[in-house]
């Protein structure tokens, strides 16, 4: 139970930044309360009228410069895919698009490749289409990734010939992409002549010089069968064909809706779903839209029912604690003195220094604080631009294990451990002065509920609260109970959850 | 457990009406501590364990098991070429690289045996994608699971238990991806489960956060995440146990394998119900400079594992474990301009243990008939996976490779 009151409004709308936004401190939720949760949901939704002030070329340039010499005479003029994971970290904790960020990372995950070493420039292309389109037209979308290069060499579309068809594309593109292999009642979606007639359907998109090429000599422009229907088709004809299915209606429809509110919609909200996606055009806009403005994404049903995954539970930490600036400075300011963020601390801090809080820095060489987040996203089971197969990664449940829950406590310890933290924010001034923040009289439930209202707001149990009431007030001052608790709700099972 | 087998049953019916498929962890419930009924075939003892050495990076083969007498081998090898008279004689035409000493005297003691001329149809030269292959046994599709990850679920039947399979490193390997229950990684035994610094104060902490995570919460999947905490404890203990009771007169080496190695023993020592540990060892990936590193990391394997399987014998093991040592591809035949040797195909697996037919099995390859300059493979290494599972672990190799593959004889 929170010993505060919270309105519903503010509940609803803190709701609404863990799904859309990975979060957000207090102040950015009062003023989504002040402004309203429609206009919040609009304003997140049309992000094209926030300006995007991140230089991504200016970010790349200093991350390339910050590589170690001998990683960069590797590399050459070849960009390793670890910076792009860096790079793409940056934007999403930095981007004040937050909800153009997380259909990005979606669509990551949708419409899967990976490309570890030194393919990052095409990883980083890919990336940024699925920027480009994250809220846009599904068929699109889908056109623009059969022609993606990433896309063309992961899944082979580059050795589909006329002669010698190469299946994979097309199978992923239904089983995954678009239609899904089965419908949900377990019958199947299409037959392998439907694989193999799409394959023919994209023979001759290839690459040359490493861009999408028509290569119109190796097209089998023989007649095809393709989901019942039939003709001269060419790739487009089996996307336009596709996006047109009902069954891809609802695997789109309801994929989103289990990434934004929960894991099984009712029928009539997926009719409505559906109806929007037909009615707008496959507008992805539209469909996410609806989800977000509709009253089963506020219902309790809604409220905590997703295990967050680790881009959620990392990225929104950050966030939440009002940090993100802190770890996203502007790329002109980012100097590389074998640390992105170097600048940003204070020397000679009286809390400790940067080695204090991340010993392992030395030896990861100029990697920075950028780095230990895409390190703990690895770490908690999504390495991004690393998925583990074509599937993508599962979620849900699959986000916990033994693993990944000691991965989830020791960012927790060490992110609890920054000199940097806001802590005069959240220790209340009533009953102590900030100069005594040394001395031995503080209050311990002050501090955790401050601390509970930051992170969530999270409504403990009255034993998980006693639990940390118990211990914070063991600690010798007010610093180091903030620093302990901050450790441990972030260890909690509520907060695992969004 | 903190909690009664009640709230288990009642959390868990509502996490499933949601419309989950039904957690691993539910059943832990009906997990039994006797470990029976893991073995498909029956004759087979279920306390035996296998050891999966990945030695990552490509390790050239020839110049591991050396074919000394062949005099095409010294014709493309004149640079790093291993003379007749260094090499550990094994036969009258092969012998290993005399860094491994270690190895020569497994095969004295006949607990090695030597499968030859290991590899797969339509070789990839690619360390990612071999590597891939290797860890899913799938050469033809890109699949989700590890073969070890695979037969885990399938002895585990859908009960959950986190140290049936355990991956000593720095990372998951994707032999061990499965699709229930994950299988743990273990960086150094001191550090498993320690989340914050080892002072009285970190201690204290770790006590509460250990009481949090496993404390009844509101949240929906809070019973699940208070299930996984509980599990991942246990093993901390079970751990931290076999840590402070392990003894042993036997000597490793301090590299991060030989510490590896010794760290496997420690677990097996404490009799957990380990199936399966998994431990990579990088650094074979020799294109250049070959001569002055990989009989320094052939040293490492070859003394780290004669060290564990004295450790075995010291506490009467040695006829429940087996090590079993692969690497991505070998390498190509004719050496580079550089001192080593480029990514090639085919290479050889060792297996070691009291309860193998030491012995050499398949054919050495030739070195003349290649392709593209390559060795080519005669014994597929999903021969060997299914020997392994079929005869050492008495399980089903078709259902954990998906169809059946040729057992050999060293078990």
């Amino acid at each position: 139970m929170v010993s505060f009151d919270l309105s519903p409004e503010y509940m609803a709308a803190a709701h609404l930044y863990r799904r859309a936004a990975f979060g957000a401190p207090p102040d950015v939720i009062e003023s989504a309360v002040q402004a309203g949760i429609g206009a919040t949901t609009d304003s997140l939704l049309n992000y094209e009228n926030t300006p995007d002030p991140i230089d991504d070329e200016a970010i790349l340039v200093k991350l390339q410069a910050a590589l170690p010499e001998q990683i960069q005479a590797r590399a050459g003029d070849r960009l390793p895919t670890n910076l792009i994971k860096l790079w793409w970290t940056y934007r999403l904790i930095g981007s004040p698009r937050p909800l153009q960020e997380n259909m990005t990372l979606f669509w990551h995950n949708h419409f899967t490749s990976k490309d570890p070493g030194l393919e990052g420039d095409v990883m980083y292309r890919q990336n940024q289409l699925y920027r480009q389109h994250a809220l846009g037209n599904f068929r699109t979308l889908t056109l623009a990734v059969a022609k993606d290069p990433e896309m063309l060499r992961y899944l082979n579309g580059n050795q589909n010939y006329k002669a010698h068809p190469n299946e994979n594309f097309a199978r992923e593109l239904m089983e995954l992409f678009t239609c899904g292999r089965v419908n949900p009642s377990g019958n199947p979606n299409y037959t392998e002549d439907d694989v193999k007639a799409g394959a023919r359907s994209f023979s001759g998109w290839n690459l040359r010089g490493g861009e999408f090429y028509y290569n119109e000599a190796q097209h089998d422009n023989s007649i095809k069968t393709f989901m019942g229907r039939t003709g001269n088709f060419n790739g487009d004809d089996i996307i336009d064909i596709l996006v047109s299915l009902p069954s891809t209606a609802n695997y789109i429809c309801s994929k989103l809706f289990r990434y934004f509110a929960y894991q099984t919609p009712d029928p009539d909200v997926m009719n409505a779903l559906v109806a929007t996606y037909y009615g707008s055009g496959y507008d992805i806009k539209a469909v996410v839209g609806l989800i977000l403005k509709s009253n089963a994404f506020y219902s309790p049903e809604a409220r905590f029912a997703l295990i967050k995954s680790p881009v959620d539970y990392v990225v929104g930490t950050v966030k939440m604690a009002g940090m993100a600036e802190y770890f996203t400075p502007p790329a002109a300011e980012l100097t590389m003195a074998n640390d992105v963020a170097t600048p940003l601390y204070q020397p000679g801090s009286p809390t400790g220094g940067l080695q204090e809080a991340f010993p392992h820095r030395q030896r990861r060489g100029a990697m920075g604080l950028i780095a230990e987040l895409v390190q703990s996203f690895r770490a908690m089971g999504q390495d991004i631009l690393e998925p583990p197969s074509v599937k993508g990664w599962d979620g849900g449940t699959y986000w916990i294990n033994t693993d990944s829950l000691q991965a989830r406590s020791k960012f927790a310890s060490t992110i609890s451990r920054l000199p940097a933290l806001p802590l005069e924010d959240w220790i209340p001034v009533r009953g102590i002065q900030p100069a005594d923040y040394n001395g031995s009289s503080f209050d311990a439930a002050s501090i955790l509920n401050r601390l509970l209202y930051q992170f969530g707001p999270l409504s403990p149990t009255d034993n998980e609260r006693a639990i940390l009431l118990n211990y914070a007030q063991s600690l010798p001052d007010a610093v180091q109970a903030t620093r302990a608790l901050l450790s441990l709700i972030l260890s909690m099972p509520d907060y695992q959850v969004c | 457990m903190s909690i009664t087998r009640r709230t288990l049953l009642k959390n868990g019916a509502a996490v499933v009406a949601v419309g989950l498929a039904v957690p691993p962890w539910l059943s832990k419930m009906v997990w039994a501590d006797n470990g029976a009924a893991l073995n498909f075939h029956k004759d087979v003892p279920d306390d035996r364990i296998l050891v999966v050495v990945q030695l990552t990076g490509g390790n050239d083969g020839l110049n591991t098991v050396i074919p000394y007498s062949d005099m095409n081998y010294h014709v493309n090898r004149p640079n790093i070429g291993v003379a007749d008279s260094q090499v550990l004689h094994l036969t009258d035409s092969i012998g290993l690289n005399p860094a491994m000493t270690g190895m020569k005297e497994l095969w004295d003691n006949k607990q090695l045996a030597i499968v030859q001329g290991v590899g797969y149809p339509n070789p990839n030269r690619s360390h990612f994608r071999s590597m891939e292959i290797w860890q899913t046994a799938e050469p033809e599709t890109m699949a989700t699971e590890g073969w070890i990850g695979k037969y885990l679920d399938a002895i585990r039947d859908g009960r959950a238990s986190a140290l049936t399979g355990i991956n000593i490193g720095t990372e998951a390997d994707p032999a061990l991806a499965s699709a229930h229950a994950a299988v743990p990684t273990i960086q150094g035994l001191a550090n498993f489960g320690v989340i914050y610094p080892s002072t009285p104060d970190g201690d204290a902490r770790q006590a509460v956060l250990r009481q949090l995570q496993t404390a009844d919460s509101r949240s929906p999947y809070g019973a699940f995440l208070q299930q996984t905490g509980e599990e991942l404890y246990d093993s901390v203990d079970k751990v931290r146990i076999a840590t402070a009771a392990y003894h042993s007169n036997v000597t490793y080496g301090g590299d991060s394998f030989g510490k590896g190695m010794q760290e496997i023993a420690t677990l097996i020592s404490a009799d957990m119900g380990t199936k399966v540990f998994y431990i990579s060892f990088s650094g074979f990936d020799t294109h250049t400079n070959q001569v002055r590193r990989q009989p320094q990391l052939l040293a490492q394997l070859s003394d780290g594992i004669n060290s564990f399987m004295k450790d075995m014998a010291g506490m009467g093991k040695q006829d429940k474990v087996m090590v079993m040592c692969f690497s991505e591809f070998g390498r190509r035949v004719h050496e580079n301009a550089g001192g080593g040797t480029d990514h090639g195909t085919a290479s050889e697996m060792f297996i070691v243990g009291s309860g193998v037919q030491s012995g050499l099995y398949g054919t050495y390859p030739s070195l003349t008939d290649l392709d593209q300059g390559d060795l080519k493979f005669s014994t597929d290494f999903r021969s060997v996976y299914a020997t392994v599972l079929d005869r050492w672990m008495g399980a089903d190799s078709e259902r954990v490779l998906g169809q059946r593959f040729n057992n050999l004889t060293f078990v």
